[in-house]
C-alpha cells in the first residue's frame, strides 16, 4: 500500500511539473500547443542518452551515451527542450493566428514522433530507450529509493511552482494575460505579441523538458508510442484555467 | 497646456501626424485611394463619411493594424507606414476599437497597470531577479492608477474583472488605459457609439482633457452632433477618397458631401 | 551511369507527381472547408479513410473502381456533412474556443477509427487493382492506376476551381471565407453555404481517400490519419485556408518527399516534409500565398 502511494505520488509530482509548464503556455498565454508532449519527450530522451552507457549495436542504438551523472542529464534534457522550443516557436508563432499555431504544432508533433520512431540511430527507433540509469540507485535501496525519488520530484515541483507563480504575478505575466484576452488591444499598447508568446512558449517547454527528464528516469524507459497528440489534448482539456492550483489538483 | 493656448490663438502648429497619398485595396477593390491629410498637436479631427467610405481602413492603416499598398504615414517626421501596431504604439500612437476591447479576465486595475507598465519591465528574467524593484514600481503605478480611476468614477470597480463592466464603463476603462499609457496620438474608432447621452458627455470631457494635455485626436464618428461639439475640424471621405475638409459647417455646405450622403441614403 | 541517374530522378519526379495529386485533393478539401467554415478539422483524415472503405465495400460487391470512387466521394461528403450538422455546428456556434474544436474533431477522429476497426477489423484490407504494367508516359514511368489518379485529381481540382470562380455558390463561399459578417450583412445564407461547403469538401476528400487507397492497395483504419501529416503540411506550406496555395503546397511536399525518399531512404520523407515546412514558415510565416492581414487578431 505504501509502495503504491509512493508510486502514485511520484507520478502526480512529475505530472505537476508538466502541468505547470503547460499552464504557462495555455492557461496564461492562451497558446494551444499541440506539440507540448514533444518537449517532454525531448527532455526524456536527451537526459537518458546523457546518463546512459554507450549504445551497443545492433541490439540498441542511440546517440551520445556519455555515462554522465543524473544532474548533467537533467540539464541536458532541459536545455535540449529549450533549444527545440526556440526553433519550433520561431517557426510556429510568427504567424499570429491561434488556429494556425495549433495546426502547425500538430504537424510538428506528429512529424517528429514519426521521425523518432523511424530512425533507430537517434533514440533506438520505435522500440525506444530502456534501462535508463536512475540517480543514486546504488545509495538507496527499495522503499528508501522510492522516498528519495519522490522527494526529488517534489523539490522540482516546488521550484517550478515558485518560478511559475513569480512569473504569473509579474508585469511579464500580466502582459501575457492581456495578450491572451485581446491580442490586438495589447498591440495597441505596445506589446509585441510574437516575442511575448515566444518567451512564454520557451519557458513552458523547458519545464516540459524537466518533467520529461524525471519521467524517463523514474520509468527507466521511453518510447515514441508514449507521446501522441492525444496525450497533450488530454492534459489541455483538463487544465484550461490559469489558476496554478487547478493545474496541480487536476493530476 | 501650451498647445491649447497656441491653438486658440491660431498660431500655426507643427504637424505631428501626416498621411501622404495613402492607398490600400482589398482583392483589387480600392478601400482607401490616395488619401492625404495632416494633423497638428492638440487638434481634434473628426473623420466622417458614409458606410464603406474607407474611414475604418484609414484608421487601421494609421494605427498599423493593416499595411498600406502605397503612400506614407509620418509620425513626428518618422515613417511608420511599414511598422506593426505594437511598434507604432511604442512611438506614442494608440487606438480604440468600434466595440470596446478591454482585457476581460484582468481586473480593472490590472487593465490600467498593463497600459502603464514600461515594456522593458515585462521581461521574464526581471520577474525572477528584480522582484523588489518591480513591487516598488507597482506601488508607484497604483498611485497614478487610483487617481485615474477616481476621475473615471471607476474606483469601486477596481478589483472587478473587466468583462463584467457595462459597455460605457468599458469605454471609460479604455480611456483610462490611454491616460495611463501616456500616449499622445489617439485614434478613436467611433468612441460614442452605443453609449447613453450622459456617458457621451463624460467621454467628450475626457477627450477635451486629453487634448488639454497635448494629445492629438483623430476620431471616426457617425453622431454628427457629437462631432460638432468635439472636433475642431472634420475630414469627409467617400469611396476611399477625401472629398472635403474644414469645419463641420463648411463641409455641410459642400455639394460633394451632400451628394455622397444622399447617394448613401437612396 | 549518367542515364541511370536521370532515370532515377525522372522516376522519383513521376512518383512525386502521383503523390502530389493525392495530397492536393486532400489538402484542397481541408483548406476549402477551413477557409469557409473556420473550423480546423483534425478528423479530416477520417474522411479519406471512410471513402477508402466505401470503395473497398463496393468492390466486395463486385462493382468497378469507378463506382468505388463515386461511392467514396458520396460517403466522404455524407460523413463530413453529418459531422458538421450533428456535432460541430453546436460547438462552433456556441463557443468559438479553439480548444473545444480541436478536442471535438480529434474525438470524432478516434470514434471513426475505432468504428471502422469494429466494422471491418483492424487488420488491413486489400483493394483489388487491375494488374497493369508501368509504361512510359513522356519522360515518366506510370501505371494505368497512376494515370487515373492524376487525371481524377486534376478533374476534382478543376471542378473546385470552376465552382469557386464561376458559380454563384462559389462566389458566396469566397464571400463567407473573406468576411463572414459582411457576407451575412449582404444577405447571404451563411448557414447553408457552410453546410454545403462541408458536403463539397467531404466529396473532394473522399476522392482523395480512394486515390490514396489505390496507391497503397492495402490499408487499415489509420489510412487517413497517417496521411493527415502531409495534408496539413501541404496546406500550411501553401497558406492555411488558401485553396490554390494548397495545390502549390501539395506539389512542393509531394515532390520533395518522393525525391528525398528516392535519394536517401524512405525514412527521410518525414524529415524532408518537416524541413520544407520549417523553411517556408521561416521565410513566409503565412505560407507561400500570404494571407492578407485584414484582421490582426483571430
Amino acid at each position: 500500500m505504501i509502495d503504491f502511494m509512493l508510486t502514485a505520488l511520484t507520478y502526480v509530482a512529475i505530472q505537476s511539473v508538466l502541468s505547470l509548464g503547460l499552464n504557462l503556455q495555455w492557461g496564461l498565454t492562451g497558446l494551444l500547443n499541440l506539440a507540448y508532449i514533444l518537449f517532454m519527450a525531448t527532455g526524456a530522451y536527451f537526459s537518458a542518452v546523457v546518463v546512459s552507457d554507450p549504445a551497443s549495436p545492433p541490439g540498441t542504438e542511440y546517440i551520445l551515451g556519455l555515462r554522465e551523472p543524473f544532474l548533467a542529464g537533467v540539464v541536458a534534457g532541459v536545455l535540449a527542450a529549450t533549444v527545440l522550443a526556440v526553433v519550433v516557436g520561431a517557426v510556429a508563432l510568427r504567424n499570429l493566428r491561434a488556429d494556425y499555431f495549433a495546426i502547425v504544432t500538430l504537424v510538428i508533433a506528429e512529424g517528429t514522433q514519426q521521425i523518432a520512431g523511424q530512425f533507430r540511430g537517434l533514440f533506438n527507433g520505435s522500440a525506444g530507450l530502456v534501462a535508463i540509469p536512475q540517480p543514486l540507485e546504488t545509495v538507496f535501496q527499495g522503499r528508501d529509493y522510492a522516498v528519495f525519488f519522490l522527494l526529488l520530484c517534489i523539490g522540482c515541483v516546488m521550484v517550478c511552482f515558485v518560478v511559475a507563480e513569480w512569473l504569473r504575478k509579474s508585469p511579464f505575466g500580466r502582459a501575457l494575460r492581456a495578450l491572451r484576452e485581446d491580442e490586438e488591444a495589447a498591440s495597441a499598447f505596445g506589446r509585441n505579441p510574437y516575442t511575448l508568446k515566444l518567451r512564454a512558449f520557451v519557458i513552458g517547454a523547458s519545464m516540459a523538458g524537466l518533467g520529461g527528464s524525471l519521467l524517463g528516469a523514474y520509468v527507466t524507459a521511453f518510447a515514441p508510442a508514449g507521446w501522441g497528440v492525444a496525450e497533450t489534448l488530454l492534459v489541455l482539456v483538463c487544465s484550461s484555467s490559469e489558476a496554478l492550483a487547478t493545474a496541480l489538483v487536476r493530476c | 497646456m501650451t498647445f491649447v493656448g497656441e491653438h486658440q490663438t491660431g498660431k500655426p502648429q507643427s504637424t505631428v501626424l501626416a498621411v501622404e497619398d495613402l492607398s490600400r485595396s482589398f482583392g483589387g477593390v480600392p478601400a482607401v485611394d490616395g488619401v492625404s491629410f495632416r494633423i497638428s498637436g492638440g487638434e481634434i479631427v473628426g473623420l466622417i463619411g458614409p458606410n464603406g467610405s474607407g474611414k475604418s481602413t484609414t484608421v487601421n492603416l494609421v494605427s498599423g493594424s493593416l499595411r498600406c499598398d502605397s503612400g506614407r504615414i509620418l509620425l513626428r517626421g518618422s515613417d511608420i507606414s511599414n511598422r506593426s501596431a505594437y511598434q507604432v504604439a511604442r512611438l506614442g500612437l494608440t487606438r480604440t476599437f468600434q466595440i470596446p476591447r478591454v482585457w476581460g479576465r484582468l481586473t480593472v486595475a490590472e487593465n490600467l497597470l498593463v497600459a502603464g507598465t514600461d515594456v522593458s519591465d515585462e521581461s521574464a528574467t526581471r520577474a525572477l531577479t528584480r522582484r523588489r524593484k518591480l513591487r516598488q514600481q507597482r506601488g508607484e503605478l497604483e498611485e497614478r492608477l487610483f487617481d485615474i480611476l477616481a476621475t473615471l468614477n471607476l474606483t469601486p470597480l477596481a478589483n472587478q474583472q473587466a468583462e463584467v463592466l457595462s459597455g460605457g464603463q468599458k469605454r471609460l476603462l479604455e480611456f483610462g488605459r490611454i491616460m495611463m499609457s501616456g500616449a499622445s496620438v489617439l485614434v478613436l474608432d467611433e468612441p460614442f457609439a452605443g453609449v447613453n447621452p450622459v456617458m457621451c458627455r463624460a467621454l467628450q470631457d475626457i477627450i477635451e482633457a486629453l487634448r488639454a494635455d497635448g494629445c492629438l485626436v483623430l476620431l471616426i464618428e457617425h453622431n454628427l452632433q457629437a462631432v460638432e461639439e468635439t472636433c475642431d475640424r472634420v475630414i469627409v471621405m467617400a469611396t476611399g477618397k477625401i472629398i472635403a475638409q474644414g469645419s463641420l459647417a463648411e463641409v455641410r455646405a459642400s455639394e460633394k458631401v451632400i451628394s455622397a450622403y444622399l447617394g448613401q441614403a437612396s | 551511369m549518367e542515364a541511370h541517374r536521370v532515370n532515377v530522378l525522372l522516376h522519383a519526379i513521376g512518383f512525386g507527381l502521383v503523390t502530389a495529386a493525392i495530397i492536393a485533393t486532400s489538402a484542397v478539401a481541408f483548406s476549402l472547408q477551413y477557409a469557409v467554415t473556420d473550423v480546423p478539422n483534425f478528423a479530416h483524415g477520417e474522411l479519406l479513410t471512410v471513402a477508402a472503405y466505401a470503395a473497398y465495400e463496393t468492390q466486395q460487391h463486385g462493382l468497378g473502381l469507378a463506382i468505388g470512387a463515386a461511392a467514396g466521394a458520396t460517403t466522404g461528403a455524407a460523413v463530413a456533412y453529418l459531422m458538421y450538422r450533428l456535432v460541430l455546428r453546436g460547438f462552433v456556434w456556441k463557443s468559438s474556443r479553439l480548444v473545444y474544436t480541436v478536442a471535438v474533431t480529434a474525438g470524432i477522429s478516434l470514434i471513426i477509427q475505432n468504428g471502422l476497426g469494429i466494422l471491418f477489423g483492424n487488420a488491413e484490407v486489400t483493394l483489388n487493382l487491375p494488374s497493369d504494367q508501368a509504361r512510359h508516359v513522356g519522360p515518366f514511368l506510370w501505371t494505368q492506376t497512376d494515370i487515373t489518379v492524376i487525371l481524377g485529381s486534376l478533374v476534382a481540382l478543376a471542378t473546385v476551381h470552376l465552382t469557386l470562380r464561376h458559380t454563384p455558390f462559389g462566389r458566396a463561399q469566397r464571400a463567407v471565407a473573406d468576411n463572414r459578417e459582411l457576407a451575412r450583412a449582404s444577405g447571404l445564407r451563411i448557414e447553408r453555404v457552410i453546410s454545403l461547403t462541408w458536403l463539397m469538401a467531404g466529396a473532394v476528400a473522399g476522392l482523395g481517400g480512394v486515390a490514396l487507397a489505390t496507391s497503397r492497395s492495402t490499408f487499415g483504419p489509420l489510412l487517413g490519419n497517417s496521411f493527415l501529416l502531409v495534408t496539413l503540411a501541404a496546406a500550411i506550406v501553401g497558406g492555411v485556408g488558401r485553396v490554390y496555395g494548397a495545390m502549390i503546397g501539395a506539389l512542393t511536399i509531394g515532390l520533395v518527399t518522393e525525391l528525398s525518399g528516392a535519394y536517401f531512404n524512405a525514412g527521410y520523407k518525414q524529415v524532408a516534409a518537416l524541413a520544407v515546412l520549417t523553411l517556408v514558415l521561416l521565410v513566409r510565416p503565412s505560407g507561400i500565398l500570404q494571407v492578407q492581414r485584414t484582421r490582426a487578431e483571430a
